[in-house]
């Protein structure tokens, strides 16, 4: 404090008795509201330390705390990439484009067989349920006249392998 | 360990407890002061005990478990944030009561009649003197600036050193030297006759 003038120790010591003096005559009612004020923030810290982790655990809680918004993010984002990643039924091969499926799309692409696939040839659906009857035998084993279509150009026409 | 009863807290032994009583004590031995700096502060004894109030619950809530030689700066830190809350709050509400036409302000100053009986004092001169400077003080610690006010209580009320004066203020030591010293200044022109 600021000693070198003169009196100034006992003008502060003299604001400091008064001071001390206004804080007795608080009256009852702020003293009581006070006391009031006092239990209920005790009692808060009493309800808080209740709960209170162990310093060691609170410092781990904290820290993993802090990386557990990190670490859901990254697992979110697996989530998402395994659900939209394309993956075949497990215990199933992969698809491969195979001969067959691509004469399959030949036959579609071509004009002659959209004619067959819109309804025009009966005769073909007869042959083929024909074949499923017999149980698959191969195409040469089935009943003359009822051969396989020779090549997409009989197709809609003539089942028989004999033009004519 | 029996349960407290409703309503009260239980500070049996336990470290837990033993803080609490720890807290209590500090409490209890800076309330009064507390409240008479909000009150300088805010010259409205309500305000004033809101603001200790909340302090406390705060300091308990937060800070409890910090060192015991840590809680007054801490708790004086608190109680200034919470005036100058309180204080901004004030200004917006007169700002806005100002324009309604009906308001009364009948009533909200009235004082406490219990407070005002008059005490069976054995030296009524004296006390007649001291209530004199005791106003005088009061009335010039309300027209301080509110840094150097605070600085003025907070060291010759609560007796807080500078160190923990700044930091109850957050600003530096010299900050508080400077502030302290012009509050001082003040006063002494203010009061010197008086005192």
């Amino acid at each position: 404090m600021s000693r070198d003038f003169n009196g100034t120790a006992d003008f502060e010591s003299q604001l400091h008795t008064l001071l001390e003096e206004s804080v007795q005559r608080v009256g009852g009612r702020a003293r009581s509201r006070l006391n009031q004020a006092r239990h209920a923030a005790i009692a808060e810290a009493a309800r808080g330390s209740r709960w209170r982790l162990p310093r060691r655990a609170a410092a781990w809680l904290r820290l993993h705390l802090l990386w557990m918004p990190a670490g859901g993010a990254v697992a979110a984002a697996a989530l998402v990439a395994f659900v939209l990643w394309p993956h075949a039924p497990q215990g199933y091969p992969a698809a491969e484009a195979s001969p067959a499926s691509v004469e399959d799309l030949d036959l579609v692409a071509d004009g002659d067989g959209m004619d067959m696939m819109q309804g025009g040839d009966g005769q073909f659906y007869e042959w083929a349920m024909a074949q499923a009857d017999q149980g698959g035998q191969p195409a040469s084993a089935a009943p003359a006249g009822q051969g396989k279509p020779q090549g997409n150009q009989n197709a809609g026409t003539d089942p028989s392998p004999n033009p004519g | 360990m029996p349960a407290a009863p409703r309503g009260e807290v239980d500070l049996s032994d336990s470290p837990s407890n033993a803080r609490c009583r720890a807290l209590s004590q500090f409490l209890a031995g800076v309330e009064v002061r507390a409240f008479k700096i909000a009150q300088a502060a805010l010259r409205h004894e309500d305000d004033a005990l809101d603001a200790v109030q909340d302090a406390m619950l705060q300091l308990a809530r937060a800070y409890s478990d910090r060192p015991a030689e840590e809680w007054k700066p801490l708790f004086y830190r608190i109680l200034e944030n919470r005036i100058r809350d309180m204080q901004r709050r004030r200004t917006v509400r007169n700002r806005v009561m100002s324009w309604l036409p009906f308001r009364s302000e009948a009533g909200e100053d009235e004082p406490d009649p219990i407070a005002e009986a008059a005490s069976d004092d054995p030296l009524p001169m004296r006390r007649l003197e001291i209530d004199e400077a005791m106003g005088a003080l009061e009335k010039a610690l309300t027209a301080l600036p509110r840094r150097q006010q605070q600085a003025f209580l907070l060291r010759t009320l609560e007796g807080l050193d500078v160190a923990q004066t700044a930091r109850a203020m957050g600003c530096s030591e010299g900050s508080v030297k400077t502030h302290y010293f012009r509050a001082l200044q003040t006063l002494r022109a203010q009061l010197g006759e008086l005192i």
